[in-house]
């Protein structure tokens, strides 16, 4: 990080390909699609560049990639609330419309089912979805993502539970519901 | 709500933070005591774990090769320190400043003698110019906090807030 702050875009270079996988993660967990996701950790990317000059050592790098991941998706997330624009994407109804032809019933179950979590993640509100991620998907402890939202730990462990129990209220929803019906034809 | 269901709810936000091994000793024991008389807790424990192990259906993003190569190619685009320090470097200073200074001269030698209401040209060109290093420094300024725009100024706010935390 201290390369990169130095200018030096191959430090930078090397920095990218270490978090990629993590920025795109949470980014699509964020926005619910892939292809939003990409624009979303390509402007994380930009921006963790641009504020190189600022990190310093002794602060967690995970911490501050993170506070400028949540802060970007969050902007963009009220923005997109205000033109009207869905915050959340359509990676629900393309992990239902998978084509499950042939495949064996327990893959079949875990398609609906990721779909299902997926919506969950949907139904939450901006922060409690961040907090969630960042807590079940980058295995941050409740008082690094406190300091990635600018929040107490006791608002953290709030958001995080009531992020839970609509998981919990999705899932039962999910093991509710009458199986498709299978249409056979002659 | 009675006072027993106040406690109920308040233990039950807690179970959250219990599995994820977020809770003091302390706590940690008051669940455990409440988990070990109350079946109803019991089972939303149960959900909770249902729940989060559930999360793990989500298949794993793929990162496409595009990415890497916007990201940097974005990046290999000189930024605005580096245009302004281009634009005042001594090679193009020095000409621009010669050339400048003669057509000064030129210009002062063509003029009669100064006009009695002169004073009042120097003072506006004084303020253009001002206004001028005032938009310079707040790009400079915006330029050395990585910004490109004025709305990223909490961003940058929030981040000093931080690295202050320690």
């Amino acid at each position: 990080m201290e390369l990169t702050a130095r200018g030096d875009r191959a430090a930078f270079a090397r920095l990218f390909d270490r978090h990629q996988a993590a920025v795109v993660r949470f980014c699509t967990r964020f926005s619910g699609s892939t292809a939003r996701a990409e624009e979303l950790a390509q402007d994380v990317f930009v921006k963790l560049y641009q504020a190189a000059p600022r990190y310093r050592p002794d602060a967690q790098f995970k911490t501050f990639l993170f506070r400028i991941a949540a802060n970007h998706c969050l902007n963009e997330g009220r923005k997109d609330a205000r033109t009207k624009v869905s915050a959340t994407g359509d990676l629900a109804a393309q992990l239902d419309g998978v084509s499950t032809t042939g495949a064996p019933d327990g893959a079949l179950e875990g398609k609906e089912l990721a779909a299902c979590v997926q919506r969950a993640l949907e139904a939450m509100s901006d922060r409690e979805r961040t907090a969630f991620s960042l807590c079940r998907f980058e295995g941050l402890p409740y008082k690094e993502i406190a300091q990635v939202l600018d929040a107490s730990e006791p608002a953290v462990k709030s958001l995080i539970h009531r992020a839970g129990l609509t998981l919990v209220a999705h899932l039962e929803a999910h093991h509710r519901a009458p199986p498709a019906l299978e249409v056979r034809t002659a | 709500m009675s006072s027993t269901d106040e406690v109920k709810v308040d233990l039950e936000a807690e179970l959250t933070a219990y599995l994820d091994g977020e809770l003091s000793a302390e706590a940690r024991a008051r669940v455990e005591q409440a988990l070990a008389s109350d079946a109803s807790l019991r089972a939303r424990l149960s959900q909770l774990e249902a729940a989060f192990g559930a999360v793990k259906a989500l298949p794993e993003p793929v990162v496409s090769p595009q990415l890497r190569r916007a990201v940097l190619a974005h990046v290999a685009e000189p930024t605005w320190r580096e245009r302004l320090a281009a634009l005042l470097s001594p090679r193009r200073l020095v000409p621009v400043g010669a050339v400048a200074a003669v057509a000064l001269a030129v210009w002062v030698n063509r003029q009669g003698p100064p006009a009695s209401d002169a004073q009042a040209t120097p003072v506006v060109a004084d303020d253009e110019a001002l206004a001028m290093a005032t938009n310079l420094e707040l790009l400079e300024d915006m330029e050395l906090a990585g910004l490109e725009r004025a709305e990223d100024l909490d961003v940058v706010t929030q981040l000093q807030e931080l690295e202050a935390t320690p």
